[in-house]
């Protein structure tokens, strides 16, 4: 018996025979179980606790006691519920505005130019600094009063009153919507110049000699060939959002009036400031239940396109 | 040297350009394009740059003085790396910066391999493949803080508390990382991989000798964002760390700032030695970083 | 605070004034050099017996070492607490251990603590999220552990201020009230040095008038966490919780005049906005800069506005109390935990009275900028002129204090007091920057507490 017989014999003692397919599959889900493991542990089952945590009502020391629906009829009855979750869809607007911001600006960094690498790498630095410390310096820099930016817009006259950027509902927003722009910008510059520079020039060349101008070749040959990369810029960008946290808590602490507070901060305060550890389950399985709802569907769009 | 004397004309300005065109094998017209290009990305980037110009002229002032001007001096006064040292050595920030070092070492290798591992398995097509697909994109949408006590108490049975590994072990496995790598992998020509079956070659040695090298791009943007999310980690380090020696930098950084209630510019100071490392590993990694994008993203 | 202690302190304050208060800029909560100024002896303090006091009958159990101790944004006392630390080992023999979490992050850590089943043996907290810990059983009520002579340590109105259904359920650290630092230079430009203000519309009328009159660019701003907005309407009669803490008694027509006398000033430019939209530091910061009139604060801030402006020294800043000398109160205490076997609670219980013995409590006035529960190291620095000279700005935090300590209000002992402070800040700083009618956002927020009574 050498060693070339041990397969034969493998099978004569163990008899089941896989399919190549079923034998594929097995080796897959062996190779997702680390993956797997960790995500079960410490992402499915924390919501699923959660979520039996919605139907209860919890004491500092973990004891819990079932009360139903009530901590979901308590949704009705909270004000600031509408408008986190308002804040919440606004907010995910940035996503959008720095996908755009980010398009152009990497049309404009493809067009390699000496410097354009260091340029990237300005652009991208604030997505890798702590948000804490991005949110304490605007907060500086938006003071209504001395502020570096309502001084600027100043001295440039475009603006005679100082703006009240933290003071005011609707600048309040604005302010957070413009740091986050800010801060993830350099990730989807990135993530689109990938995305360019993967489009082969002979296409271009094709289009060119087909009379297309410039902006023809934008639209029908640069836009769609960019359809994917733009999807993974819009899934990065809901995992973003959740980053907004210690922006808002920072800069505005969800107002004034409520008007900057959003899901995931008022998540945090009836948790741990208000000890409603029930009612915030409940607030946490809506959120969740929303981002995720966007992110199937938004794969489901994009899986449509590309078969 | 006598030319030096005579007035700039637009003909010579026409010929420096001529000359670099030249150069560059291009006509002149582009070479102003390019100009121009260079200079709108310039003030783009300034602009983009400012706030960090800010952080940085706080925290190398010294004295600090008051931030709170009645309108703020955009210039550079009395630049001075004093807040730096003083910061290094009032509190024990080597002992920080080598408990971040560990945990983020950690998470990076850990990541690597089980999101390989996972890349590679959903690069096969399986029973069950569109339900774990959808299973790993709706767990990213999973609201963080919501995990944190549960999580917690896992860590807690795990006996984890106040280790290194406690903390890193929800960072090692990523999501994106995982779709990034599955669509690198996805690019390697299956010729190859059978090619090297057929030399003998186990599974294991056909992930981990051939794909990691003709993935290294992928890998080097997984390594980035691992780094990137485990450094800047604040909440979760928080709850499991209670060890004050086992800080890492983030949760120095914030019970530095009470103790210096005020001192705006040892913050700032602190904030950015928080960011150095992490702005010196993407500059090392950025060419692998942009090249496995490339790869990654348009195969959606 | 008994009478006699009052008139003394009062006397040596106008003597100090008279002395033209011609000191060097004190360095707020530097160490003073000690001499004279307290016993040094940890035990001179009334308690007597080293050892547990309590009547133990033997069966308490195990002692659980490390006690650890959780203190709430204490991270630059580490040499003081470290202190703390061995005495209790020496006198003890148990092991002792510290952690320290910033105020933001404390009930978190807290809480993941206490659900692993091992939380710290004793917390020191503030204000009164204390209740909800007590209500839910995570606290251990101290009335059958403390003696009398350890309570004779403390005032009885600090005791029964923290009182919680006629329950201890922590010893008093130290605590700090609101009150107002001015720069003198604004009120003797205005020409009201003389009038200074003492209740609410007054405060108002000075602050318009040191705008109006002088260079300076703001008459008053404030901070507003922990219920410190609302001396300005308990001056004028205004409570917010009925006796029972059942009821939202706020919706009152004065409510609403100082609500919208509050917005008046600030579209008028003499209270920042940012008094309305940052928590803490930007209101220091702005004071520090000196274009600001008044600056209604918790005193314990007062080392940071000494490090936000160069000009800030016993002689060009001033202390007064609150409006209608009914400052907010703000308190820290020790807690026991539950779960845990009754002799480590009595270990516990020693670990807190060295920490709230004479010299380590002379040691936290010192080094900070708050009042402590230990009536004799308060009465050996506060009454020492030395300590007094050497500290200036400490002095009048001191005496800001011994002034108003009657009409100091607490905030209200229940589980829900965050959140109904959270909800009436929300809403009327809206209305004070304009956001909403003064009105309408006294009237929304008593309907919301209302609801969050239920």
């Amino acid at each position: 018996m050498s060693i070339q017989d041990f397969p034969d014999q493998m099978r004569d003692r163990f008899p089941v025979s896989l399919s190549r397919k079923h034998r594929r599959s097995l080796i897959a889900w062996l190779g997702l179980v680390p993956a797997l493991a960790i995500l079960i542990a410490y992402r499915l089952i924390p919501l699923l606790w959660n979520f039996l945590l919605s139907f209860q009502n919890m004491r500092y020391t973990g004891e819990t006691s079932w009360v139903g629906l009530e901590n979901y009829f308590q949704l009705m009855e909270d004000p600031v519920f509408l408008d986190a979750l308002f804040n919440t869809f606004l907010f995910l607007g940035s996503v959008p505005i720095a996908v755009t911001i980010a398009l152009g600006l990497a049309l404009l960094l493809n067009e390699r130019f000496p410097g354009s690498n260091v340029f990237r790498s300005m652009f991208f630095l604030p997505y890798i600094t702590m948000m804490v410390a991005i949110a304490v310096t605007w907060a500086y820099m938006f003071k209504s009063q001395g502020g570096v930016i309502n001084y600027a817009l100043q001295q440039m006259g475009l603006i005679n009153q100082n703006i009240s950027w933290l003071s005011d509902s609707w600048w309040a927003r604005l302010s957070v919507i413009i740091v986050h722009v800010w801060k993830t910008t350099g990730f989807y510059l990135i993530i689109i110049l990938a995305g360019l520079q993967n489009i082969p020039q002979e296409i271009y060349e094709v289009a060119r000699i087909d009379g297309a101008s410039t902006r023809q070749r934008f639209m029908y040959v640069t836009l769609p060939l960019l359809k994917p990369t733009l999807g993974v810029c819009a899934l990065v960008g809901l995992v973003t959002s959740f980053e907004l946290f210690d922006l808002v808590q920072v800069l505005t602490s969800g107002g004034p009036a409520r008007s900057t507070e959003i899901l995931i901060t008022w998540i945090y305060k009836q948790a741990f400031e208000f000890g409603n550890f029930g009612y915030s389950a409940v607030l946490a399985i809506i959120l969740f239940v929303i981002m995720a709802g966007g992110s199937l569907l938004g794969m489901y769009i994009q899986s449509n396109d590309y078969v | 040297m006598s030319k030096i004397n005579e007035k700039i004309n637009r003909k010579d300005v026409g010929n420096v350009l001529d000359k670099i065109a030249v150069h560059r094998g291009e006509n002149r017209v582009d070479t102003v394009r390019r100009l121009g290009y260079f200079v709108v990305a310039l003030v783009l980037a300034l602009l983009f740059f400012f706030p960090f110009y800010w952080l940085i002229k706080v925290a190398a002032t010294w004295p600090s003085g008051s931030l709170y001007a009645g309108t703020p001096s955009l210039g550079l006064e009395s630049l001075e790396l004093y807040n730096f040292i003083r910061v290094y050595y009032e509190i024990p920030f080597p002992r920080y910066l080598f408990n971040s070092i560990v945990i983020t070492m950690l998470a990076v290798v850990g990541s690597l391999v089980t999101n390989s591992l996972a890349a590679y398995s959903l690069t096969k097509d399986f029973v069950g493949k569109k339900v774990v697909m959808a299973f790993m994109v709706a767990a990213l949408m999973i609201p963080y803080y919501v995990t944190v006590i549960p999580a917690f108490l896992l860590t807690n049975e795990l006996g984890l508390l106040n280790t290194h590994l406690g903390v890193a072990l929800p960072f090692m496995t990523f999501i994106i990382g995982t779709f990034i790598l599955k669509n690198s992998f996805d690019a390697i020509p299956d010729s190859m991989l059978e090619a090297a079956r057929l030399d003998g070659a186990s599974e294991i040695y056909v992930l981990f000798g051939v794909m990691w090298r003709l993935a290294k791009p992928a890998l080097a943007t997984n390594v980035i964002l691992a780094f990137i999310q485990t450094w800047n980690a604040y909440l979760w380090p928080l709850v499991v760390v209670s060890d004050r020696k086992m800080q890492p930098l983030p949760l120095a950084l914030a019970s530095f700032t009470t103790r210096f209630d005020g001192n705006f510019a040892l913050q700032y100071a602190f904030a950015i030695m928080v960011l150095v490392p992490v702005v010196i590993m993407f500059l090392l990694l950025q060419k692998q970083f942009i090249r496995s994008v490339v790869q990654g993203s348009v195969k959606e | 605070m008994d009478d006699e202690l009052k008139n003394q302190l009062t006397t040596r304050r106008s003597q100090l004034k008279a002395l033209g208060g011609g000191i060097a800029a004190g360095l707020a909560g530097c160490l003073g050099d000690g001499d004279g100024s307290g016993d040094g002896d940890g035990d001179g303090d009334g308690d007597g017996d080293g050892s547990t006091d309590t009547d133990s009958d033997g069966g308490g159990g195990e002692v659980e070492e490390p006690i650890e101790a959780l203190t709430w944004n204490l991270g630059f006392l580490e040499e003081s607490i470290n202190g703390w630390i061995s005495d209790f080992e020496d006198k003890t023999g148990y092991e002792g251990a510290w952690v320290d979490q910033p105020a933001e992050d404390f009930p978190t850590y807290f809480q993941t603590q206490v659900q692993s089943g091992d939380p710290p043996e004793t917390i020191d907290s503030q204000g009164a999220i204390y209740v909800q810990y007590a209500r839910d059983d995570v606290l251990h009520p101290l009335d059958d552990m403390v003696s009398d002579q350890l309570m004779s340590r403390f005032n009885d109105s600090l005791i029964e201020r923290d009182k919680v259904d006629g329950s201890i359920w922590r010893l008093p650290f130290y605590f700090v009230s609101t009150g107002t630092v001015y720069r003198k230079q604004w009120f003797e430009e205005a020409g009201i040095a003389d009038d200074m203000p003492t209740s609410t519309p007054e405060y108002f009328s000075a602050a318009e008038t040191i705008v109006n009159e002088t260079d300076a660019e703001w008459g008053l701003t404030t901070v507003r966490y922990d219920y410190a907005l609302w001396p300005f309407f308990w001056d004028q009669g205004v409570n917010i919780l009925n006796e029972d803490n059942t009821e939202a008694v706020f919706n009152t027509d004065t409510t609403v005049e100082i609500l919208t006398r509050l917005r008046e000033l600030t579209d008028d430019g003499i209270i920042p906005e940012l008094t309305w939209t940052q928590r803490k530091q930007p209101q220091a910061q702005e004071f520090g800069t000196g274009n600001t009139g008044m600056y209604h604060m918790w005193l314990s801030s007062v080392r940071l506005v000494q490090e936000s402006g160069d000009w800030v020294n016993g002689d060009s800043m001033g202390f007064m109390p609150a409006p209608g000398k009914k400052p907010a109160y703000n308190g820290h205490g020790w807690s026991i935990t539950e779960n845990q076997t009754q002799a480590t609670k009595e270990a516990t219980l020693e670990l807190i009275k060295v920490i709230l013995n004479t010299k380590w409590q002379e040691d936290f006035l010192r080094n900070t900028t708050v009042l402590v529960g230990n009536t004799n190291a308060m009465e050996n620095l506060a009454n020492s002129d030395k300590f007094r000279n050497e500290n200036p700005l400490l002095a009048g935090v001191y005496d800001t204090w011994f002034e108003s300590a009657e009409g100091a209000v607490a905030q209200p002992r229940i589980s829900q007091t965050a959140e109904i402070w959270d909800t009436i800040n929300s809403q009327f700083s809206a209305a004070a920057v304009g956001e909403t009618d003064p009105e309408q956002a006294v009237t929304n927020a008593e309907q919301r507490v209302n609801n969050i009574l239920e």
